[in-house]
């Protein structure tokens, strides 16, 4: 390995969880090809303006070997995105659970896309942003409920699904249920609202 | 500005986890009364440098804002005027609002009503409320959006 001065302007999205995708970023036991056989290893801190090393591959270095990249944190949240620069190399990484198929290759149902997209919301969730009751229900599937008004969140196609919008994790959003309603009137409405 | 239309919409609730700095009550969702033909003043006061931030507006009606008519809407600050008038045009008596924002995850087209999210309302001699927000974290800054909302 060696240091090597390098640029681009590349930007990649890693088709993982970001929790998972975090942790394989900066827990060394974990640290494996993570980026589509770019990068091998990031070995930095997850706050902006720190400086590590970020190990390629030799499809992403210049000389077509192994190499060392200095790496900068431009932004970071943890478990939700994280931008570094490479020089001017930028990641972005984004949850996709929500849109793997299962395991025998299927796309899953409504129901597993929706659990699934809890489970993501959990993991790239901001301090504060639900109560430890909410991120308990979000782990195992379950919309969280309005801390006051306690009726669950929804999740929003964005293209509708008669217009061809799928279960895919760029179209799905999460709303309250009023929300919900006034921008998809033709809504599941599941019950009284307050 | 977002335009929306729908239904079903909350009362006012005041937050259960968060409360100002002085240990008043913290507005989750606020909700005033008003009438038919009145208009609404939304002034942006300031917007602290996190994130993108709005308001988001109801009725279960219709409200008026540049010759467009919608039950609800959000105004942001980086793109709505300075102070944006907002007729009510239908109503069944109450305007409900809260801050919104865009933490820039892309997530949803807005977010709002966080665990941790609340605005402390402050009533003005002239009438109007100023609403100082805070959305996101373990502690607390009612700097992040100040608005205030004048009714004629």
């Amino acid at each position: 390995m060696e240091w090597i001065d390098f640029s681009t302007d590349h930007e990649s999205i890693v088709p993982a969880p970001p929790g998972l995708v975090w942790r394989h970023l900066v827990e060394p036991s974990l640290m494996s090809q993570s980026n589509a056989g770019t990068i091998v290893a990031v070995t930095v801190e997850g706050q902006p303006g720190m400086v590590g090393r970020s190990f390629f591959t030799e499809r992403t270095c210049e000389r077509h070997r192994p190499c060392i990249l200095k790496t900068k944190v431009l932004k970071s949240e943890p478990l939700s995105r994280w931008a570094t620069l490479t020089e001017t190399e930028e990641f972005s990484l984004r949850e996709t659970r929500s849109a793997t198929p299962t395991a025998a290759g299927n796309w899953p149902a409504w129901s597993t896309v929706r659990a699934r997209s809890w489970k993501d919301a959990a993991d790239s969730a901001m301090e504060g942003e639900y109560s430890a009751t909410n991120l308990a229900r979000m782990e195992v599937g379950k919309p969280p409920l309005h801390d006051v008004v306690e009726v669950p969140m929804e999740l929003n196609h964005i293209t509708p699904r008669w217009q061809g919008g799928g279960h895919t994790l760029d179209n799905l959003e999460p709303l309250w249920p009023w929300e919900h309603a006034d921008i998809d009137p033709y809504r599941f409405d599941t019950g009284e609202r307050p | 500005m977002t335009e929306l239309n729908g239904s079903h919409l909350p009362d006012g609730k005041l937050s259960e986890a968060v409360r100002g700095p002085d240990g008043q009550p913290a507005v989750m969702i606020d909700s005033i009364v008003v009438v038919p033909g009145q208009r609404v003043a939304l002034t942006f006061e300031t917007v602290g440098p996190r994130w993108r931030q709005g308001v988001f507006l109801a009725t279960n009606g219709q409200l008026m804002t540049a010759n467009e008519a919608s039950r609800a809407l959000v105004l942001w600050s980086d793109t709505a005027p300075t102070t944006s008038l907002i007729e009510i045009a239908e109503t069944d008596g109450r305007l409900v609002l809260y801050n919104v924002w865009d933490s820039g995850r892309g997530i949803r087209r807005f977010e709002s009503q966080s665990h941790t999210s609340g605005m402390l309302v402050e009533k003005l001699a002239d009438g109007s409320r100023r609403y100082s927000c805070t959305d996101i974290g373990a502690v607390p800054d009612f700097g992040r959006l100040v608005f205030r909302i004048s009714i004629d």
